[in-house]
């Protein structure tokens, strides 16, 4: 009986960390737009010199008009922009982002500049 | 010649001549230090784990285990559903790793209990045994999954909508053990995690063989009927040395294809019982008595081989393919020479018994001479 009750144990532990496991590997799919958008009836113009990196990902330049393609794995997320502006002092943004486990983020450079709330927008995905 | 040097050459014949022959072919090659020494350190890395675990079955008197490759599949298995899902990293790795445990626990004792109805035939019966699963492992992968097990990754699915395609892309997991944590050591790069994984499972392997478990598998190895006369479970402990050895087998296979990145989900796991079983044996193994160094020892000789030989033969001769025959010839041939060899010794083993027996009965004036 103590046995048999160890045993049970010990598989809903592993069926726990086999979840936990998951949920911490799982790929999403976030995509970095730098296009001019309009929100709002304003519009935001896609920038010059911007440089992104998400989480401990190389950082990428992201020309105007272009849209990037990230792959991370779990639940939080930092993203870091790095814009330099036409004076030529660079502008550090820091943004932290959850995803749950079948979401991709779309995140628009503009509106993150601009200090909008919509910056990111998640979609259910479907791969 | 001294008797101790002479038995020591005639047990360690197999390494000495891969010895000989790798000083001869590595000057040839051309290749330098520097990119043989990356070389075995990555090939160990890859193929170490695959190959301890042959020891145990072989403490259990079971012979080389060619049903490792039962043990490889449930590791793709867990690999595609890892995959399908989409889990990257460390994470992923350890996932597949549960996935193919149930998976290889399952083929372990249907090995086992196969096994078990072979005594004496063990080698030969795996080997068939391989085949026979990998059919099965063909039907489910090619027919099962997309159709009764969800895939939902449509990359991954043939064309068709089911059927797992011919080549997986492990970008997920690719090195991931291997760089967890980074070393350079001049120009060569060791892969800490994967050698600190390689120890552990060798300390499980010396702690395992001085437990009773250990132990009642070194007498079922000794003496079956001894062994079964003393109270040991002779079937059960027999089929539990071939589980083990399938759930680590099942763990290389993840091990290896981490390394290598790519999956072939038809053909990754045929070689691998052949190859780790002829690197176990040019380490100095034999079908009885095999050792950790043996393992260590037979992976850097015949991967030595396995880099050194076309690259020689296309000095020597302007063709690779040479040296490539030869690599496959001396692998299979090693396999081969020492299964003949150690029916040989059994043959004499017997004889010698037989003419014991004979002589002291004669002593004893029971038989005429």
């Amino acid at each position: 009986m103590k046995k048999n009750l160890i045993r049970t144990a010990l598989l809903l532990l592993l069926i726990i960390f086999s979840f936990f496991l998951y949920s911490t590997g799982k790929i999403h799919y976030v995509f970095i737009d730098n296009k001019t958008v309009t929100s709002e009836d304003k519009t935001f113009s896609a920038l010059d010199n911007v440089s992104v990196f998400v989480d401990k990902e190389d950082s990428v330049v992201i020309k105007k008009r272009i849209r990037k393609q990230f792959s991370v794995s779990g639940k939080n997320h930092k993203i870091t922009v790095t814009i330099k502006d036409n004076d030529g002092t660079e502008i550090l943004i820091e943004k932290k982002f959850s995803l749950k486990l079948s979401e991709k983020a779309i995140i628009s450079i503009p509106l993150l500049y601009a200090g909008e709330e919509n910056w990111i927008e998640k979609e259910k995905f479907n791969p | 010649m001294n008797k101790n040097l002479k038995k020591f050459l005639i047990n360690n014949a197999v390494p000495i001549i891969f010895i000989v022959f790798s000083i001869m072919a590595i000057p040839v090659s051309g290749f330098s230090s520097d990119y043989l020494i990356q070389e075995m350190i990555i090939r160990l890395g890859r193929n170490s784990f695959l190959v301890l675990s042959l020891l145990i079955p072989i403490i259990a008197g079971m012979g080389l285990n060619f049903g490792i490759v039962l043990g490889a599949m449930a590791g793709q298995i867990g690999l595609i559903f890892i995959t399908d899902w989409q889990v990257a990293g460390v994470s992923g790795m350890i996932l597949a790793m549960i996935i193919s445990t149930p998976i290889a626990i399952i083929l372990g004792t249907l090995g086992g209990l196969v096994l078990n109805k072979a005594k004496g035939r063990e080698m030969v019966t795996s080997y068939i045994l391989g085949f026979f699963i990998n059919g099965v492992y063909q039907l489910i992968v090619l027919y099962g999954m997309g159709k009764i097990i969800p895939i939902t990754n449509k990359s991954i699915l043939l064309p068709r909508g089911y059927g797992i395609r011919n080549a997986i892309d492990l970008n997920n997991i690719r090195r991931v053990l291997d760089d967890l944590i980074p070393l350079k050591i001049g120009n060569i790069s060791v892969p800490v995690a994967t050698f600190i994984l390689i120890a552990l499972l060798c300390l499980f392997i010396i702690w395992f063989r001085k437990t009773k478990l250990g132990q009642d598998m070194r007498a079922i190895g000794q003496d079956m009927e001894v062994a079964r006369s003393s109270g040991i479970n002779v079937e059960k402990t027999r089929i539990i040395s071939i589980i083990i050895s399938t759930i680590l087998a099942s763990y290389g296979q993840i091990i290896f294809l981490q390394n290598i990145g790519t999956m072939n989900t038809y053909n990754s796991h045929e070689q691998i019982g052949m190859f780790s079983i002829a690197a176990l044996l040019i380490g100095g193994a034999s079908v009885i008595k095999a050792t950790i160094p043996n393992a260590f020892v037979g992976i850097i000789l015949f991967h030595l081989m396995f880099v050194v030989s076309p690259r020689a033969g296309k000095e020597l001769i302007g063709q690779a393919q040479i040296g490539e025959y030869f690599r496959v010839f001396i692998s299979y041939g090693i396999i081969a020479l020492s299964l003949a060899l150690h029916s040989w010794k059994e043959l004499k083993e017997k004889e010698r018994n037989r003419t014991a027996l004979r002589e002291s009965l004669q002593k004893d004036g029971k038989v005429e001479s």
